[in-house]
């Protein structure tokens, strides 16, 4: 069943990785699904699941990972059942990743420009913009590409860009770097920009400059964008929506106005508790207690049950599926205030 | 803590750390067990040593012995009606030599013993047993001598030398020249590299230039130079091997010490009070010991080569000495017609021996590495 | 810029080729007896004098530093000596050799990078698989075998067993007379020239010769190459290069590959070290008619001069090898300062 505008629609997808030690279930029948033009923020722990979440989507999870199970629509078609022929032309095409550490993202033995010229030479857009000339124009075709460019250096705030084309990774800084990597994402006009955790690795500095850069390009070209960050005050100020996952499993997601603002699950409700703020009195910052669980070896029933404060017996028996406690808005919780 | 009462606490902490030494052996030996492929290289060089240690006692025959009329004899199994009638002549010859020792023949009967079948003859001499002219116990030695002489399993080189004797002694020389080599070059390397990583100045760029130089040359081209030099011989290939080999150690050794020294724990010993020999002995040396272990056993193999290319060149070790490289060497002439085994069963001790080391080597390198980065 | 780097490495090989040099000569004069007792002493004619007269001419009665100069000067004129056993040049005696033994080095080195490398990148791609298994056993297995004894055991399984290949030598007589001599290199003249025939027959002499010398080489880079190419592939670029959408092969050949070149090219910088020294056996056991037989040829009569002459080459040449492996690993890894 496919409706008007709905960009991407994840069901029950489910990511494992078979370990010596056991099975980890780093992704556990997820659900979500996106809109064009929307932002939603996945938020969590390291372990949580986020970007294995994103790898999934994409079809590039790591040996051992695999993904045994669920759906993820993409403009109607099923990703999941694609030929991988036809999957290729959707990554980077369709949709576009952009990576955590931009350092080690790119790959140090190839100039900047000539990185971001790959994607565009991977699917053709030059090409097909310029007709099937292809024997004819093909110098032309090299100078449109790297105009091209040239021009998507630009637009991502490069500040040289005909001297960035040039350069090494290594001799740009991380926010250019990062800048340069969302070029490439961009370089096919992608309608659905997977970023994780883009900001992490950079200076606070710079961090706020890369969040608005990819604001501002998604919204002028109308894409949808999973923001996947570690940080609520980032969600907050740009997602549209927030999921917020834990142990593999997504225990909050709705408009960003509730779950920050009337959050319903206690894990949601110790993150913004958590959030130190500058306030003039001295107050505690509540964290919350315990670590996060060894995904081998999951408790039952809720895998937040050992370090919840509102936990009941009934949490540790039984499998607890999302529930709608608002508009659009579903937890993974006993508890129903 | 209170104060710090430096010497008795030293005692104390090289105590505990002879303790920690000794329960990381035992725990070090049972992971050498478990590691399949390094136990396996482990035990087959134990059983080349031990050969080589025991050779008299296992080997038939003594290696240089010439004996002219089996000369290359192929082993048991690839032998025709020709060898083995050859190999019964001689055998009558030498116990007929060996019997016209013990008692008086004249020459006819010697003669018509010459022509009689191995059997016969030792029938015949059976006879003179009982006629009293020979005594009992003579004539066992006389039926084994007659039994030993045709044992050769492996067959024989072009001078009659038993392969299978020459094998066996020439392991000798191999571990030999491996564990010298590499025991001395290690020792010189490590000392050497210790002082210049740890002093740096002069001596460390004057050794290093020196290093440079040496390097300039590819190895096997260094040895014959300096074998040429100084004469062949089993003394002068250990002087030349070693001249190049420590360097390895040294850079190694070297290049530990100058990232160890940034580490903390020097600090701390030093603000100790510890004198930098200690230092260095005590404290660097013990962290860095297991990469040169590996090194070590990794270019033992590689020894071993150089031993044998060395005297297949009729450098090193001189015929008929048996080492595996000159033993090749002597065979090569013959391959063209076919002849296989001269070469091939020297050929082969020198690959599995190396094959056995480098396992060895490799599997030292798996336990050690990440276990003492833990530690 | 690069290029002052690269000019840079050229002028610091000079020292060391001076350096070898000076060692080379110094070693050759500490050796007990006299090169003119050497080359005349057994003949009967000569008197002393004319032996003192020869000293003369040779300059061995002049002292140490002057020998030292006379030798140096001469080498940078190209003049390495008189050969004491075949009286003709040193100099003249290595160039005929030296094609042959830049043919079976060459050989040596495309026969062990064209195994080495398929198989390090297959082996990282397919880890732990039947093919990753087999292979690394076998380079194993290369690396503790002598390269003469795998020559010997070719020979004695493929020319003398099954007679497919040849035994030894270059090529085969009377082809040698057929073949037109423009650079030294049999299988490059056979080509220029279109002499078919001389052309197969030279590649079936060099067959066996490349292998044993090669297989070392092979063995080492193959393992080298897979540690790296598994390292490199778990790299976040490589990630990247398949979200882009490029396809499988070329993430690994066009990315991973170039990466995990890098270390391996060292590797390989040190292993043609080992490849001139096996150079010198290998020509032994196949009767190749290259500057190592001249060398242990020379040293079963104690002919010093050749021997002097042909230990510098094979030096030279590894430095010289070095230098382009320096520069080629600056022209790989651009993050190698300027």
């Amino acid at each position: 069943m496919v409706e008007d505008n709905k960009l991407l629609e994840v069901k029950n997808l489910t990511t494992v990785f078979p370990l010596r030690r056991g099975l980890v279930k780093a992704v556990d029948h997820i659900d979500f699904e996106l809109r064009e033009g929307e932002i939603m923020g996945l938020v969590g722990e390291s372990g949580s699941g986020k970007s294995v979440s994103m790898l999934s989507i994409l079809r590039l999870v790591a040996y051992p990972g695999k993904t045994i199970e669920g759906q993820v629509f993409f403009k109607g078609q099923d990703l999941m059942q694609k030929p991988l022929a036809e999957m290729r032309s959707v990554r980077g095409r369709g949709i576009a990743m952009i990576f955590q550490d931009p350092m080690t993202t790119m790959n140090p033995v190839f100039k900047v420009g000539e990185q971001v010229r790959e994607s565009l030479k991977i699917h053709r857009i030059i090409d097909n913009q310029m007709g099937k000339s292809a024997r004819r124009g093909r110098k032309a075709g090299k100078r449109a590409e790297k105009s091209r460019v040239l021009e998507l250096l630009d637009e991502v705030g490069l500040p040289s860009p005909k001297e960035n084309y040039r350069q090494y990774p290594h001799e740009l800084s991380g926010g250019m770097q990062q800048r340069a990597l969302t070029a490439i994402a961009l370089s096919c006009e992608p309608k659905l920009l997977l970023a994780d955790e883009p900001t992490t690795a950079l200076d606070v500095t710079i961090q706020a400059q890369i969040l608005e850069l990819l604001d501002r390009v998604t919204k002028e070209r109308r894409a949808s964008m999973i923001l996947v960050t570690h940080d609520l005050g980032v969600a907050a100020e740009f997602c549209h929506k927030i999921m917020v996952m834990y142990a593999g499993k997504i225990v909050e997601k709705g408009p960003t106005g509730k779950v920050l603002h009337d959050p319903k699950h206690p894990y949601t409700r110790g993150l913004l508790r958590s959030i130190p703020l500058i306030t003039k009195e001295k107050v505690k910052i509540k964290s919350i207690p315990g670590s996060v669980p060894d995904l081998i070896n999951l408790p039952h029933g809720c895998a937040f049950y050992p370090r919840c404060d509102k936990a009941s017996p009934g949490c540790e028996e039984k499998e607890i599926g999302l529930k709608k406690v608002g508009t659009d808005h579903w937890i993974r919780c006993v508890l129903n205030e | 803590m209170g104060e710090l009462s430096i010497t008795a606490s030293s005692m104390d902490l090289y105590k505990a750390k002879s303790r920690i030494l000794l329960s990381n052996l035992s725990s070090f030996l049972r992971e050498l067990v478990a590691h399949r492929s390094a136990f396996l290289g482990a035990v087959v060089i134990t059983i080349f040593v031990l050969a080589a240690i025991f050779a008299p006692q296992i080997t038939p025959h003594d290696p240089t012995k010439q004996r002219l009329q089996l000369s290359l004899l192929p082993p048991f199994w690839a032998r025709d009606e020709g060898d083995l009638a050859r190999l019964e002549k001689q055998a009558k010859r030498e116990v007929l030599k060996e019997l016209g020792e013990l008692i008086e023949i004249d020459k006819d009967y010697l003669t018509r013993l010459e022509v009689m079948s191995m059997q016969e003859m030792i029938a015949e001499l059976g006879k003179l047993t009982e006629q009293g002219r020979l005594d009992r116990k003579d004539l066992l030695s006389l039926k084994d001598l007659g039994k030993k002489v045709m044992v050769h399993p492996l067959g024989c080189d072009r001078m009659g030398m038993d392969l299978l004797s020459r094998v066996i002694y020439g392991t000798r020389i191999s571990l030999l020249i491996g564990i010298l080599v590499v025991g001395i070059s290690a020792f010189i390397g490590v000392v050497l590299g210790a002082i210049a990583g740890y002093y740096r100045g002069w001596f460390d760029n004057l050794i290093s230039r020196f290093c440079d130089l040496l390097l300039a040359f590819p190895y096997l081209i260094f040895a014959i130079l300096i074998m040429v030099m100084m004469g062949g011989g089993f003394m002068n290939m250990i002087f030349a091997l070693i001249f190049k080999a420590w360097v390895e150690f040294f850079r190694l050794v070297r290049g530990e010490f100058l990232s160890e020294k940034t580490k903390e724990y020097i600090d701390a010993a030093r603000v100790a009070g510890q004198n930098r020999f200690k230092i260095i002995v005590f404290e660097i040396l013990p962290n860095i010991i297991h990469s040169v272990i590996v090194l070590a056993t990794l270019r033992m193999g590689y020894m071993i080569i150089m031993e044998a290319s060395l005297s297949y060149l009729g450098l090193g070790v001189a015929p008929p000495t048996p080492a595996w490289g000159s033993m090749v060497y002597l065979g090569k002439q013959d391959i063209i017609t076919g002849i296989w085994w001269t070469v091939t069963f020297p050929g082969l001790a020198i690959l599995i021996l190396v094959l056995s080391i480098n396992l060895l080597g490799e599997g030292l390198h798996d336990i050690l590495d990440p276990r003492l980065k833990v530690n | 810029m690069r290029l002052i780097k690269i000019l840079e490495r050229i002028l610091m090989t000079i020292p060391i080729m001076i350096g070898v040099a000076i060692l080379v000569f110094t070693a050759m004069r500490f050796i007990p007896g006299d090169p003119v007792d050497v080359m005349y002493g057994d003949s009967g004619f000569i008197t002393d004098a004319q032996l003192e007269q020869m000293r003369e001419e040779l300059k061995l009665d002049k002292p140490f530093h002057v020998q030292l100069y006379l030798f140096l000067s001469g080498l940078v004129r190209g003049d390495l000596g008189i050969s004491y056993t075949k009286h003709r040049p040193v100099w003249d005696l290595i160039k005929e050799r030296f094609p042959a033994t830049v043919e079976l080095a060459f050989g040596a080195l495309i026969f062990g990078l064209i195994i080495a490398i398929p198989i390090g990148i297959v082996s990282a791609v397919k880890q732990y698989s039947i093919v990753d298994r087999a292979s690394m056993a076998a380079a194993f297995v290369g690396i503790s075998i002598p390269g003469f004894i795998l020559g010997i055991m070719l020979i004695l399984i493929f020319s003398v067993t099954l007679k497919v290949l040849p035994t030894a030598g270059r090529i085969d007589p009377i082809l040698g007379l057929s073949l037109k001599n423009i650079t030294g290199l049999h299988i490059l003249d056979s080509i220029i020239t279109g002499n078919l025939p001389a052309l197969l027959d030279s590649i079936m002499h060099l067959i066996l010769p490349s292998i044993a010398l090669g297989a070392v080489l092979a063995a080492i880079v193959a393992r080298v190459l897979r540690s790296s190419m598994i390292e490199v592939l778990r790299a976040d670029y490589i990630t990247l290069a398949r979200a882009k959408g490029l396809r499988g092969f070329f993430v690994v050949t066009k990315h991973a590959l170039r990466n995990a070149l890098i270390p391996t090219v060292t590797v390989v910088g040190i292993q043609i070290g080992v490849l001139l020294g096996g150079n010198m056996i290998i020509e032994c056991v196949f009767a190749w008619p290259g500057m190592g037989r001249l060398a242990v040829d020379a040293i079963k009569e104690s002919d010093y001069s050749i021997i002097q002459g042909v230990v510098m080459i094979y030096a030279l040449t590894f430095v010289m090898a070095n230098l382009l492996v320096d520069i080629l690993y600056t022209f790989l890894n651009p993050k190698i300062e300027l």
